[in-house]
């Protein structure tokens, strides 16, 4: 019975100091949190004026936050828009004169990036396709050429477009880690998302036979888009004064967009007399 | 052929039944699930017995149709994007519809999805005997609209009034593609 009591009271003694680092982990995970929400709430209490909007906001992302990672219900509150904020968003990053983050306002949403990218690989298919059957006929004086649609080309353009919007904002959020940026992964993702919005109008010229007007069409957007996210993410490089990671950041920005580019023009804008 | 879904009516011994009648009654099940997506005017709660068997025929009809007409070394590869746009774009719109806020259940989201393919299936097959550009691009339009506007019947959900776009457009994106495949093949 004596030896019993003497083992408990070692595992007491084990425990403790055990007990003091989960304390510690805990004690600065928090801090942590904390400071990754610095950018976000002072931009919550700059722009909602009224108290009951954001007491309710502030309620749905408690309730969403009570799910787990591999819940679907986690991702409910990054579907949190209407048809109206959509439209909104979309506007903002074709016209691009006011900053696409003080439009999303502490609520990145997925939809839009998922939805426009998937809307971005089809037409380019569609009209790539449209854009090919019409050179086959133009080309061909007798008429009765045959022409075979490539199917390819569509899991191309899914495989370019995936990787594009997957992996570049992921890449420039490790960046931003890296050099202590306060840009969170979701608003990076929604940037880029809707940045893609100009290549649905864009597409649509792809079906004109002729390669200046292609290359007219292809640089336009890029252009644009390439003037987007500078206008857009600028702003935070330079508030840490580290000439350095801007630098870097742009560097990555500025090559894959120029990258994305080139495979559109050589992909899809391909097809002219 | 036993329906995963489907309700037995009230309560019946089928242990001793023939296997064709087993068969048949399910049969008849998904053929009367399939008149209701081209009169969608009928009884709506048929569909509410969700089964997948309807959606896979329909879907390999299709696949196998459009893969038939194929550009010869492509055959392959047309039957296998055929078949993942229709499964996994019938699953992302679901997931879809319910991060939106929706309320239906998975399953039967997406046998409605597979069911409304049912009229472009159609139209797949009417092609195969018109060589005719413009007539077969009419057809394809018609089994499009009929498609989109049977499914968004079923899908639509009333708490949903604001969103109601956001719900519908992949709807549309996805028979879009469907139909477009069936146009060019």
């Amino acid at each position: 019975m004596e030896s019993n009591y003497s083992t408990i009271f070692d595992l007491d003694l084990e425990q403790n100091p055990e007990n003091k680092d989960k304390n510690d982990l805990e004690f600065q995970n928090f801090v942590m949190s904390n400071d990754e929400n610095i950018g976000k709430m002072t931009t919550n209490k700059a722009n909602t004026n009224i108290g009951s909007a954001t007491f309710t906001n502030m309620e749905d992302s408690n309730s969403s936050n009570n799910y787990s990672f591999w819940n679907i219900e986690y991702y409910s509150k990054y579907f949190n828009v209407d048809t109206k904020d959509v439209i909104e968003r979309i506007v903002c990053t074709i016209i691009p004169k006011e900053s696409f983050f003080n439009k999303v306002d502490a609520n990145p949403d997925l939809y839009g990036p998922f939805w426009i990218s998937t809307t971005v690989i089809m037409v380019l298919f569609v009209t790539s396709c449209i854009a090919n059957s019409l050179v086959t006929y133009l080309n061909d004086k007798k008429g009765n050429a045959k022409y075979n649609y490539d199917f390819s080309l569509l899991s191309f353009a899914t495989v370019t477009v995936y990787t594009y919007i997957g992996l570049i904002p992921l890449v420039i959020w490790f960046l931003c880690k890296y050099f202590s940026i306060a840009l969170g992964l979701i608003d990076l993702y929604c940037l880029y998302g809707y940045g893609l919005s100009l290549w649905i109008p864009a597409a649509v010229f792809a079906i004109l036979p002729n390669s200046l007007l292609h290359t007219i069409f292809v640089l336009l957007p890029g252009i644009i888009s390439g003037y987007y996210l500078y206008y857009n993410i600028y702003p935070y490089t330079k508030q840490c004064d580290n000439n350095f990671a801007s630098i870097v950041i742009f560097a990555t920005i500025f090559t894959s967009l120029i990258i994305l580019v080139l495979i559109f023009k050589i992909v899809f804008f391909k097809f002219s007399v | 052929m036993t329906g995963i879904g489907s309700n037995r009516q009230g309560i019946q011994d089928t242990l001793d039944e023939p296997v064709l009648d087993t068969l048949l009654r399910d049969l008849n099940n998904v053929w009367a699930k399939m008149k209701q997506v081209l009169i969608p005017t009928g009884n709506e709660n048929l569909l509410r017995d969700w089964d997948l068997w309807g959606p896979l025929i329909l879907c390999m009809t299709l696949a196998i149709r459009l893969s038939f007409s194929a550009p010869e070394n492509q055959s392959a590869m047309v039957f296998t994007i055929t078949f993942i746009i229709i499964w996994c774009g019938a699953a992302v719109i679901t997931v879809n519809s319910k991060l939106l806020g929706g309320k239906m259940s998975f399953f039967q989201s997406i046998c409605i999805l597979g069911y409304c393919i049912f009229p472009l299936t159609i139209v797949s097959i009417i092609t195969l005997f018109i060589d005719f550009f413009i007539l077969d691009l009419i057809f394809v339009i018609v089994g499009f609209v009929w498609s989109v506007y049977a499914s968004i019947g079923f899908l639509t959900d009333v708490s949903l009034s604001q969103k109601k776009t956001l719900v519908i457009y992949p709807i549309f994106l996805f028979y879009f593609i469907i139909a477009w495949m069936v146009n060019i093949v």
